[in-house]
């Protein structure tokens, strides 16, 4: 008897079949490597609260941080190091994100194909110029320039934040670029019709229907930068204490776990405290997570 | 050719203009007249130059990179194209719709009352007299008058080409080009920016540019027949339509072609 065609089981069912199911694993391995990272992260983390019995309110408000003495007996406040990180990310995004703007506006407004051709595969390059060799050229370019003009050390949250504005230029350039490309040209084409000049169509019509695409860019450098360890490492002077001012040695919170963390011994007090700091920086870089969805939420366009 | 402009002085006028985008002509030596208080109609076949030629009476080729244009064109007898013209001014002076409604993703209000803020007008009275009088002039004030603070976006094709059309009479033009204004819409939207286009041209001088034969013998008071950048033919619509002097004219009104 021949088999009935409508039951037969074709070759590019099976194919269907199996490019779904290589989906679902791929996604679930996601998914599971997400939630075991917050997981470990988070359990070792609240060990020096549960296990040490520091309490959270004294690590979050206070700034002294000694996890030396053998008796066990430590302070640990990384307040300081809140700060400093905060100020470092505020004062390097400060720094880069006017030049991103008109860098962006240059190469999607004023001039797109010397734009395209020259000024984006420069953008490109400095996103993959590794982050110790920009932290090696804080080290030995930027630090003792800031040493002889601005006195101090040169080490410190100025050294940092011109290192950290560097790296994240084209961060928020090369996102500024496609917020703002993204404005449909017939809008640019109107305008113009309506009598705006070259500069009205660039502010009233690109940077106003970009705006929140733009804050966004803002926000991913900004994370960025909190983020970044190794550069600021090497140029931030690694004291944990208050800066007195932009030129005094001080810490950031991933300056200190670069720092530390080959110094410690697993499941012991100081230890613990690094994680605690992972954990800050993990719940912190999910902020600007919620943040950049809450901008974007909504939006059309984006 | 003369005849359509006999009764009115031309407020706009083009002589031998030639366009070129880099190597390739697509406007050639084209010459014609545009009396003021009259709907002129520019038709011809996909790619003949139209919209290209339309382009140039209010200088939106500047803004496209290797555009070049000869000739001669006169708005109130000045070359609009002598160093000294502002083509910022002038555009607001000869406004254009586009083919796609482009109202910008803002509310109904800030789209229409967008031109005079870039001219520079603070005075929220006076913003908001021109933008109603511009919705009225554009017959859509009715629809939109109770919500004129939500997205121009939200509203159907036609009434967003409306709000287009209220955007650029808001910057008190003399001229409205307009460039297919009706294809993308549906027969009813077409038949209001239609009617809407009657009525105004008791205000302003109207060129518009469109495929819809229909279209340009009912709306139209002088029609401009292109193909392949030169003019064909030009005459007052009934004449055109009735007993047009070229075989390529007629042909394209029988629908060989086109």
């Amino acid at each position: 008897m021949k088999p009935n065609p409508l039951f037969t089981r074709s070759k590019e069912i099976r194919q269907d079949n199996w490019g779904r199911w290589l989906c679902y694993i791929s996604v679930s391995i996601l998914l599971l490597l997400v939630v075991t990272i917050i997981y470990f992260i988070s359990s070792k983390g609240i060990q020096t609260f549960t296990k040490n019995h520091v309490s959270v309110w004294s690590f979050l408000t206070t700034a002294d941080w000694n996890t030396g003495s053998l008796n066990g007996k430590a302070d640990l406040g990384a307040l300081a190091l809140m700060t400093t990180s905060f100020v470092t990310t505020m004062l390097a995004a400060a720094l880069a994100t006017p030049l991103a703007f008109v860098i962006g506006i240059y190469v999607v407004a004023l001039q797109p194909k010397f734009g395209q051709k020259f000024v984006q595969p420069i953008i490109e390059l400095l996103l993959g110029i590794p982050s110790v060799v920009y932290g090696f050229i804080g080290l030995t370019v930027l630090v003792p320039i800031i040493r002889r003009h601005f006195g101090g050390t040169g080490f410190g949250i100025l050294a940092g934040a011109l290192i950290l504005a560097l790296m994240i230029l084209p961060t928020i350039t090369s996102l500024a670029i496609e917020s703002m490309r993204s404005v449909d040209p017939s809008y640019q084409k109107f305008a113009y019709t309506l009598g705006c000049t070259r500069w009205q169509v660039i502010y009233h019509v690109i940077l106003r229907i970009s705006a929140k695409k733009l804050v966004v860019a803002v926000i991913y450098g900004v994370a960025r930068a909190f983020g970044e360890a190794l550069a600021v490492q090497m140029v931030i002077g690694n004291t944990v204490q208050f800066a007195t001012n932009l030129v005094s040695p001080t810490a950031t919170l991933t300056s200190k776990l670069t720092t530390d963390i080959g110094n410690t011994i697993d499941g012991t007090l100081p230890n613990n405290a690094l994680w605690t700091l992972a954990l800050i920086l993990l719940l912190i870089s999910l902020a600007f997570n919620l943040i950049v969805k809450g901008f974007t939420k909504g939006d059309r366009s984006a | 050719m003369g005849d359509s402009m006999t009764e009115k002085i031309p407020l706009l006028t083009a002589t031998n203009v030639s366009v070129s985008y880099g190597q390739r002509q697509t406007v050639h030596d084209l010459s014609l007249n545009f009396p003021e208080n009259q709907i002129t109609a520019i038709m011809g076949p996909s790619g003949c130059g139209k919209s290209t030629f339309l382009r140039c009476l209010n200088r939106s080729n500047d803004l496209l990179p290797d555009v070049h244009v000869g000739g001669e064109i006169r708005f109130r007898g000045d070359d609009i194209y002598q160093k000294k013209v502002n083509p910022v001014v002038l555009r607001t002076k000869i406004g254009m719709v586009y083919q796609q409604p482009t109202p910008f993703p803002f509310s109904i209000y800030d789209n229409v009352a967008f031109s005079q803020r870039m001219l520079g007008l603070h005075d929220r009275k006076m913003i908001r007299e021109i933008v109603e009088t511009s919705l009225q002039q554009a017959a859509i004030w009715d629809e939109v008058k109770d919500r004129l603070d939500t997205p121009a976006q939200a509203l159907s094709g036609g009434q967003q080409q409306r709000i287009c059309l209220a955007s650029v009479l808001a910057a008190k033009p003399e001229v409205i080009l307009l460039d297919e204004p009706t294809s993308a819409l549906d027969p009813i939207a077409s038949a209001k920016i239609e009617a809407t286009l009657i009525e105004l041209k008791k205000l302003y001088t109207i060129i518009i540019v469109t495929h819809n034969l229909q279209q340009a013998s009912r709306i139209s008071d002088q029609v401009a027949f292109l193909l392949n950048g030169q003019l064909v033919e030009t005459g007052p619509t009934a004449a055109f339509f009735m007993n047009p002097r070229e075989q390529a004219t007629s042909d394209y009104l029988n629908g060989k072609f086109g």
